[in-house]
């Protein structure tokens, strides 16, 4: 990382003497304004729920002291102070924020992410909650689950009416011909692997609800955090309105281990159930029409952003520091595997669930999986794997409309989105 | 709740200008009847003549970093205008934004001054002239006798949580130390 120049320290501290620590993380003045901003709104609200919450407090003590009786909440005169008085209060800025604002920076200097001191990471149209212990959603991932949310409109074309909405260049561009999605008028279930904070899942619902009558979305994750957290992003979300009121009811979010298998389960040293075990669990994902030898489970899309560095790169300076040192190990590295059943040998290390999942995609009957992947080597490796596995898959890495900057060589090293179709027939 | 407000009205630039407007109006009449005639439309863009781009840098991504600038940039292609937003966390509401400006550009490049931007520039100069107009004339007619302070104090105290400071400064105003216009809309954001 190149040293910071005196001139641009000296620069920042004459605008705000809290920018220079800020830069420490954000390296340019630019974000680092723009990240004094943001942290300057989030101190004074947070100063204005202490003082509402001081101001609740002393109400409940002052009607406890007197013995009068409490006004209820919708009288329209609470206070007996006068009107101008109590609009004065909530007008002035709370005090104390100034004080929440430095010690903020200085947990940022150190490298504390945004999102975990603000609490919250916009999403698409939605706001995902942030906590210590998950994954904070990326922005790649969000481009990467709009082109999903398109890629699965071509693929499964939604009933008639709102047949007509889909209109993107892409879809008409498409060369697989479009199967009709559902013959049993059922929902459209996907699955969503290592889910974290459920920003994935919950981005989809958004922008497929529109167009499908049903959806049935199930994220699984192995860490309780993740699912504790993705279940508060869900009603956090449909409670603001930013998710359609079908969510609750769509949307589920289980504890599960993606890696494990039933048989390998009994050796495994935590408690967690295999993915095996609870896809049957959904009533939703049950096949009707079960052949034999088959999971009796049915699945349509699978889409997951796994952990995918590799032991040298979470090391070696790729991983930004701030990443390695607050962000859980457990959603970029990839656990060491020791027992051979679930992955074939050879399988590079940052790989192993791509693999775990390409091998099962087949058995659970799914048309179509959505892979973010690290860069484009580790893409194509992907793509290596589904010509291994069962069934005939057309694979590729999609690629960006909007065109990247940066020539080649940059471009390789950047994330990517792995798009593999089951071939009909 | 609290935040959910907050996002609403205080994180969006548009909606908080027009908010403190509409708390405006209702203290001038000809602010009133300049803001009853409709501005022109908005320009709605083809999305073939744009060009949005994420700005986002070379070299690894994903999960390996954890950026925080969701800056939007758009291109008119036809114009050859560049605008950019990094107005908020939110990458979604940056291109909204970006699109407003570009629209208003456009506009003004186009229609010059009969354009929604040249319109409420205009308005905006016209009220402002007005306001300070209005005090200029009645600070002078406080100074010229002790009747017109106390009707104006009168008008003041009407205005509920201004008093204090209108009167502490009318008390500096009389002591004639200083030549300020009050901004009072100023002072009670």
């Amino acid at each position: 990382m190149p040293r910071l120049a005196n001139s641009t320290i000296l620069k920042a501290y004459r605008q705000s003497p809290l920018l220079p620590l800020l830069l420490r993380e954000c390296r340019t003045l630019d974000s680092a304004r723009n990240e004094l901003r943001w942290l300057r709104q989030h101190a004074i609200d947070i100063a204005q729920e202490r003082r509402e919450r001081d101001y609740e407090a002393h109400v409940a003590q002052h009607y406890a002291s007197h013995s009068e009786p409490r006004p209820s909440p919708d009288d329209p005169a609470p206070t007996p102070s006068s009107p101008h008085r109590t609009r004065r209060i909530a007008r002035a800025r709370p005090t104390g924020w100034r004080r929440t604002l430095r010690t903020l920076c200085h947990a940022r200097s150190r490298g504390t992410p945004l999102q975990y001191l603000l609490g919250d990471q916009p999403f698409g149209d939605l706001t995902i909650l942030c906590r210590k212990g998950v994954l904070i959603p990326r922005n790649d991932t969000e481009s990467f689950t709009y082109a999903a949310a398109e890629q699965i409109l071509t693929r499964f074309p939604p009933p008639s009416p709102s047949n007509a909405v889909d209109k993107s260049p892409i879809a008409t561009a498409t060369p697989t011909t479009p199967t009709p999605a559902h013959p049993n008028n059922g929902p459209l279930r996907i699955l969503d692997l290592c889910t974290g904070t459920g920003c994935i899942a919950l981005l989809l619902h958004d922008l497929l609800a529109p167009s499908y009558p049903s959806l049935k979305i199930l994220g699984v994750d192995i860490n309780p955090l993740a699912i504790q957290l993705s279940r508060r992003n869900l009603h956090h979300n449909t409670a603001l309105g930013w998710l359609s009121t079908r969510a609750p009811a769509e949307l589920e979010f289980r504890l599960g281990d993606v890696l494990s298998t039933p048989s390998s389960f009994s050796g495994s040293a935590h408690n967690i159930a295999a993915l095996e075990t609870i896809l049957p669990q959904i009533p939703e994902f049950l096949d009707p029409t079960p052949l034999q030898g088959d999971s009796g489970v049915k699945v349509d899309i699978i889409i997951s952003n796994p952990p995918y560095i590799s032991r040298e790169a979470f090391v070696d300076g790729t991983t930004e520091r701030s990443v390695r040192v607050f962000e859980p190990v457990g959603a970029l590295v990839p656990p060491e595997l020791a027992d051979s059943e679930v992955v074939a040998v050879g399988c590079r290390g940052e790989d192993v669930f791509y693999a775990r999942i390409a091998g099962m995609a087949g058995r659970v009957g799914a048309r179509m999986v959505l892979f973010e992947c690290g860069d484009y080597g580790q893409g194509e490796r992907v793509m290596e794997l589904f010509r291994q596995v069962e069934g005939r898959w057309e694979v590729r890495i999609w690629e960006d409309a909007m065109g990247t900057e940066g020539g080649e060589a940059g471009r390789r090293e950047r994330a990517c989105l792995v798009v593999a179709k089951r071939a009909e027939g | 709740m609290f935040r959910a407000l907050h996002l609403a009205h205080c994180t969006n630039p548009f909606t908080y200008l027009s908010y403190i407007n509409l708390s405006r109006r209702s203290f001038s009449i000809s602010a009133l009847s300049l803001a009853d005639k409709p501005l022109p439309p908005r320009l709605k863009f083809q999305d073939a003549d744009l060009t949005i781009s994420y700005l986002k840098g070379t070299g690894p991504g994903g999960q390996k970093i954890n950026k925080t600038n969701s800056a939007v940039q758009i291109i008119h292609k036809p114009t050859g205008i560049v605008v950019k937003s990094q107005a908020t966390r939110s990458r979604s509401q940056n291109e909204k934004y970006a699109r407003q400006i570009l629209a208003d550009k456009v506009e003004q490049l186009l229609n010059g001054d009969n354009s929604r931007a040249a319109i409420k520039a205009d308005r905006a100069r016209k009220k402002k002239a007005s306001k300070m107009k209005k005090a200029r004339r009645k600070y002078r007619d406080l100074e010229k006798g002790q009747e017109g302070a106390t009707e104006e104090l009168d008008n003041v105290e009407l205005m509920g949580e201004m008093d204090e400071s209108a009167s502490e400064f009318l008390e500096h105003r009389r002591g004639g130390e200083t030549d300020v216009v009050p901004d009072t809309h100023g002072q009670k954001q």
